[in-house]
């Protein structure tokens, strides 16, 4: 399982003007007799932002290390363009989906510039270039962070450590991003920055991005398609306007709520059970 | 600052560090001209370039004064001096090397079970006479032996990753699993010797460069040649995996492979090494955190940083007992002196360096 040398490998590679294509065929994670999520069915096939929300512990971050091959689903696949995930070499998955984790470990640290150089292996391999050097200086300088260059990154505070892991998977340049709760550790500004700017990314690089965000309104405001999961499954995929409603947030949170609508929008504001909405 | 800037800037701060590679290079170089006339037979220390000189071009000794000092300079200590250059620098780069890979500052050679494996092994063919490949010379034998034994921590670990998940910190509790293994094993075979063969076997336990000879030379060589070269191949892949194995993933790498192939590696190589000195502990664990203090923590420097200071350190520690009490092992002063050093240097270090 953990040890795949002897298995065949897939190659697999996406032309820059090829549109990507998730599909989740009837995939189900357990770990050991717990169920986290099963046979879901979903396809994604759109450069857009895509925001998965749910209550913790539903399986959100489960199901991006089950696209991103970190985990192996105990049932059913991920196919990308047609392959599965699971027989493509960790290598060809690098040149095209990128991943920016919740944690990092931090044993022995390295400079900011020195970890986001890493997003560049998958393309540059053994040999650092001068372009590489020069995207990772502009996604520093992206982000805004290209003070921080030569700092170690264990004296960064918990933010700005958040936006050099993001710094490295947009440097990788993939064609799908995953991200795991990237603005968890930002002030509004900043939240509101990154979400932004992951948009922008989306759009202008034609790149599929999904989110894990705990953020409803961020998410509404700038998704551009949001999946709610709930009880071991999706429970609802579609634009901000159409998911997003008192039904739905009560049904999946267990909280009563009241949706406006803020230029175009939705807009959640919160209603404890005491308050009459 | 523009772009173009700050590349030239990356450049010239990631190359700054090299000038101290020069210096541990060049501190090698004097404790190694100086530990060339330490013995107990009172050789002058231009006077033990002039045997070497003799020597290479052929004048013969013309008394048996001449006849010894010759043989101490250039039979015993110019490949003592050698054996412990390239010991210390095996070790201390398996040291780095896995403590990057395990993302544990208590990673090395020695606490991942290889060493007393292949301790262990060098034992077993030695005292027991048993070889696991026979119909090869007995010094091949011993190796081939220490290897085998060395690489049983790394199998146990790749065993169970056949079915479970087996995190860094495992890696690291299965390897000190084994160490204690090995040596009740050790312990055993030597409650059931002879006095001579526990005089052995304890210097063996300790560690020591004393009875290097010319004809070990080729093999401690190609050890840490191999060592090096490989270990610098995957440099950058040991960097990220030192991030986080999901990290490595999405970049492309394979965490669980890359650190079986490491570990092989530095089996083999600390298997060599062993088998000549003996296990020599501290040095893989200790001059890798000396590196990282002047050179980082990424593999570019940190892999001949640590091989100059680990050099360095089993060096100058075998020219002090040469000098002052030439039947004590390398290992005890190692540790004697290299310890306060050690703390000293983490006593000074910025907050948090690792």
């Amino acid at each position: 399982m953990q040890i795949d040398i002897l298995q065949k490998k897939t190659p697999l590679s996406v032309e820059e003007d090829e549109n990507i294509e998730l599909k989740l065929d009837d995939l189900s994670f357990a770990y050991g007799d717990v169920p986290i999520f099963k046979d879901i069915q979903m396809t994604l096939n759109e450069p857009k932002l895509i925001s998965i929300i749910g209550p913790n512990g539903v399986g959100k971050s489960t199901l991006i290390h089950c696209i991103n091959k970190i985990l192996s689903p105990t049932g059913g696949c991920v196919m990308v363009n047609g392959i599965d995930n699971r027989t493509v070499s960790y290598k060809d998955m690098a040149k095209i989906m990128g991943y920016v984790p919740y944690t990092t470990t931090n044993t022995f640290p390295i400079s900011v510039t020195d970890a986001v150089l890493m997003g560049r292996h998958p393309h540059s391999g053994r040999n650092t270039t001068d372009e590489d050097l020069r995207i990772v200086f502009e996604t520093l300088e992206l982000l805004e962070i290209e003070d921080l260059a030569n700092r170690p990154l264990n004296e960064l505070s918990a933010g700005q450590l958040q936006k050099v892991v993001l710094a490295k998977g947009i440097a990788q340049q993939p064609r799908v991003l995953l991200l795991d709760e990237p603005t968890s550790n930002l002030d509004i500004k900043h939240q509101v920055n990154v979400t932004r700017l992951l948009k922008t990314v989306s759009e202008e690089r034609k790149m599929m991005v999904i989110m894990i965000c705990h953020d409803l309104n961020i998410a509404a405001k700038y998704s551009d398609s949001i999946i709610i999961m709930h009880d071991g499954g999706i429970y609802s995929v579609g634009a901000p306007s159409d998911v997003i409603t008192p039904e739905n947030i009560e049904t999946v949170y267990g909280v009563k709520c009241k949706v406006i609508d803020d230029l175009g929008k939705p807009h959640i504001i919160l209603r404890d059970d005491l308050e009459t909405c | 600052m523009n772009t173009d800037e700050r590349i030239a800037d990356y450049k010239r701060k990631e190359n700054e560090p090299k000038a101290y590679i020069g210096v541990f290079l060049l501190a090698i170089f004097l404790v190694f001209l100086l530990s060339l006339s330490a013995s107990e037979m009172q050789i002058g220390f231009f006077e033990s370039f002039s045997i070497i000189y003799n020597h290479l071009i052929g004048v013969e000794p013309t008394n048996y004064h001449e006849m010894i000092i010759d043989r101490v300079v250039v039979e015993q200590n110019i490949p003592r001096a050698i054996g412990a250059i390239c010991a210390g620098a095996v070790l201390a780069i398996g040291g780095a090397v896995l403590q990057n890979l395990i993302r544990n500052p208590l990673a090395d050679p020695y606490t991942l079970g290889i060493s007393s494996g292949a301790l262990f092994g060098m034992i077993v063919s030695v005292v027991l006479g048993i070889s696991v490949i026979p119909f090869v010379d007995q010094m091949d034998g011993r190796i081939v032996n220490a290897f085998l034994f060395a690489l049983i921590p790394t199998a146990i670990i790749v065993f169970l990753s056949s079915f479970k998940k087996v995190s860094p910190t495992m890696m690291i509790l299965i390897g000190i699993a084994m160490m204690y293994v090995f040596n009740a094993f050790n312990t055993i075979i030597k409650y059931t010797s002879d006095d001579e063969t526990i005089s052995q076997i304890y210097l063996w336990t300790i560690g020591s460069v004393a009875g290097m000879s010319w004809g070990a030379l080729p093999k401690l060589l190609f050890a840490l040649i191999l060592i090096y070269l490989a270990m610098y191949y995957i440099r950058r892949e040991i960097d990220i995996v030192a991030q986080g194995d999901a990290g490595a993933m999405t970049l492309g790498i394979n965490p669980y492979k890359l650190r079986i192939i490491a570990l092989v590696i530095v089996s083999f190589a600390t298997a060599i090494i062993v088998c000549y000195t003996g296990t020599i502990g501290f040095v893989g664990l200790v001059a890798p955190h000396i590196a990282r203090h002047y050179f980082g923590s990424k593999c570019r420097l940190l892999i001949p940083g640590s091989a100059v200071i680990g050099a360095l350190m089993v060096l100058i520690s075998d020219y002090i007992i040469r000098i002052l009490a030439p039947s004590l092992p390398v290992g005890v002063v190692l540790a004697l002196v290299c310890s306060p050093i050690f703390i000293i240097i983490l006593v000074r270090m910025k907050k948090n360096e690792w």
